[in-house]
């Protein structure tokens, strides 16, 4: 058992694994700034480690008759010098995990159907933490580090943690969710993917959100809520017309590691959807707030989160839908994820907290940002991280359009918050 | 350290333009410092030039096999190059005809529609002459052809100029183009037929289209307030 040659995907990693395309790639990215230049043989050295202590990751994408799987890969894994547009594949996705490198810069990119945020910060922390301890002492440190990670998978890493934890007989989510509205902005081609991120100070940004009694996700969210609304009502008439008809629904991913105790790498988390209708006129910020805590209160719950394990679950246990060809699903599960997964989402917003690392890697490090996957019919999300006292909220986005990155960070500047800009836009 | 004075915030020190707003940035703020990001290249251009090589031989291989098919068996049946030659022509056209489509693609619209043009005035002029006489109606075809190759010309140059941010200007446009196109049509058949200038069925189409070109400039000028405002004001009484 311990040596395994293949592994399953786990119940969200399959529908990801089929609805691969040039522009849902999704792929997300984590990039870490270091003050000192890297050393490619020490970060080389290092990703073999890591990869050592995670073999569920040193896998290939593979095509089964019914599903996609992960196989052992076979390769030496190297970081790459980063010459594509971040989150963007070369061989769709073949490769499920990429280490990147540009001159001061160590990027994770990772499959969405590998594993999600927690898995892969996981993954990240010991690799900075091995990349930091071989920059100090080589030898002695890869000798430390080879004899310490055995080739033994810890079964408990690589279970469902959706198949482990629903209840077969609970109720599935009463509530429907509407199709919502989406950017009118044209996308630029195929394989060009625009992030823009925004520095700025936990503090400052506590300090606001204590102001309405809220946490810093639920006041950016609220903000981001906000930016959207101030972008319809400044719409032409016919354009505001059509905006308006469907709801704004932010797509939110919740770890449910929280929840039920669980120790799986696999992926482990649910949507949550907080929706608002803009037709019935418009809401001003402290309702906006008041709508977000009512509804993370309400849905933060294990009733609530036991009725979306179920549906989770109920979509890839149907027994019609396991045994359709992969060939057939590969055409049919993008129409069905775009029609019904992410038609239903405005954007994404995606918090993956405060990260502390290693005592040595965190004095490497300056920043530390999360690009979200891109896709197709949400051209903008965000996603927020923060370490060492510094949040860094990036907006990936497929338009030349930057209206909304614009709005929402004017907004921050009008709080009185600094914010250092950064892109790779021209 | 620069910032934007339009969005407030603090820029890289290389960045020679805001990322959010594209307000330029002082020169001599600008500092040569080390880039984030590379200058990205997209794999998936290579992808698809590869993917398209690929289909391009494929295609070639099928149409060369299927005229030679046509050319054998007709040498093998007839003794002579006869019936199979319009069918190899054709062939060897709609070949040359996907071949366009595959190697030239955005960006070259004047000269696509330039190349198809020319492809099917060659198309009609080697059919007729497969008899070894020249017979084509210079007053009928060739004129009707080179009516919709001037219309193709002038309906891209407006969806150029005018982009998709005045699709309703675009569609008013191209109304008006085709009710032209069908007046072409009508009086070049009706000379062709009944030697005589006469419009025919070009008068049932003028109605509906007038009041689908009457909407797509209502809806251009931004429906409603604005035209309703405007409307007001020039014809008050």
């Amino acid at each position: 058992m311990n040596k395994r040659e293949w592994f399953r995907m786990e119940n969200a990693g399959k529908l990801y694994g089929s609805v691969i395309s040039e522009r849902t790639t999704t792929f997300y990215r984590f990039s870490v700034t270091l003050n000192t230049s890297v050393d490619v043989p020490c970060l080389n050295s290092a990703f073999e480690l890591t990869l050592k202590r995670f073999p569920y990751f040193n896998v290939v994408r593979k095509k089964g008759f019914f599903w996609n799987y992960f196989e052992k890969c076979k390769e030496i894994r190297t970081a790459e010098l980063e010459i594509f547009y971040p989150c963007t594949h070369k061989d769709k996705g073949f490769f499920p995990l990429n280490l990147i490198y540009y001159n001061s810069r160590i990027s994770l990119e990772i499959m969405h159907g590998l594993t999600d945020g927690i898995g892969a910060t996981t993954f990240l922390k010991l690799l900075l933490e091995i990349y930091a301890n071989l920059i100090s002492d080589f030898d002695l440190n890869y000798e430390k580090y080879s004899t310490l990670f055995e080739l033994k998978i810890d079964e408990r890493e690589v279970e469902d943690g959706f198949i482990k934890n629903h209840i077969k007989m609970f109720h599935l989510p009463s509530q429907k969710l509407k199709k919502a509205m989406h950017f009118p902005y044209k996308k630029n081609n195929k394989g060009v993917y625009f992030v823009t991120t925004g520095y700025l100070s936990v503090e400052e940004i506590k300090r606001e959100a204590l102001k309405y009694e809220t946490t810093i996700s639920e006041f950016l969210l609220a903000l981001y809520f906000e930016t959207v609304f101030d972008y319809i009502k400044e719409q032409p008439y016919l354009k505001r017309k059509l905006l308006t008809k469907r709801p704004v629904s932010i797509n939110i991913p919740v770890d449910l590691r929280r929840f039920y105790p669980n120790a799986t790498m696999w992926n482990f988390f649910i949507s949550l959807v907080p929706t608002i209708e803009t037709k019935y006129g418009y809401y001003e910020f402290d309702e906006i707030i008041d709508y977000v805590k009512y509804f993370f209160k309400s849905r933060l719950h294990k009733r609530f989160l036991n009725s979306e394990l179920k549906q989770v679950i109920a979509h890839s246990n149907n027994i019609f839908n396991r045994l359709v060809p992969l060939v057939i699903k590969d055409i049919v599960l993008p129409i069905l994820y775009s029609r019904i997964g992410e038609g239903n989402y405005t954007s994404g917003f995606s918090n993956l907290g405060l990260q502390k690392f290693d005592l040595k890697a965190e004095k490497l490090i300056d920043t530390i940002e999360f690009y979200p996957p891109p896709s197709d019919l949400n051209k903008i999300k965000v996603g927020l991280i923060a370490t060492k006292g510094i949040l860094a909220i990036s907006f990936g986005s497929l338009c030349d359009d930057t209206e909304i990155e614009r709005r929402f960070f004017r907004k921050l500047v009008q709080l009185g918050i600094n914010v250092k800009i950064e892109s790779n836009r021209g | 350290m620069s910032y934007c004075s339009k969005c407030g915030v603090k820029l890289e020190e290389n960045k020679k333009f805001c990322p959010l707003c594209h307000f330029k940035v002082p020169e001599e703020l600008i500092k040569e410092t080390e880039y984030k990001f590379p200058v990205a290249k997209t794999s998936y251009k290579e992808r698809v030039r590869k993917r398209k090589f690929r289909l391009g031989i494929i295609t070639s291989i099928i149409f060369i096999l299927l005229i030679l098919t046509f050319f054998v068996s007709d040498i093998s049946t007839s003794h002579q190059f006869s019936w199979s030659k319009p069918a190899d022509i054709s062939l060897a056209l709609v070949w040359i005809g996907i071949l366009i489509a595959l190697f030239y693609t955005k960006g070259k619209e004047y000269w696509i529609s330039t190349q198809y043009f020319v492809l099917i005035v060659l198309f009609f002029v080697l059919l007729d002459l497969k008899d070894g006489v020249f017979n084509i109606q210079l007053t009928f075809e060739l004129t009707l052809l080179i009516f919709f190759y001037v219309f193709t010309l002038v309906a891209i140059y407006f969806y150029k100029r005018l982009g998709v941010r005045n699709i309703f200007l675009v569609g008013a446009l191209y109304l008006i183009m085709a009710q032209i196109l069908i007046f072409f049509v009508d009086v070049t058949v009706g000379i062709y037929l009944y030697e005589r200038f006469r419009f025919t069925f070009s008068i049932y189409t003028l109605i509906p289209l007038l009041g689908l070109f009457a909407l797509c400039l209502y809806f251009h000028h931004d429906m409603a307030e604005e035209l309703k405002e405007s409307m007001k004001k020039k014809l008050h009484f």
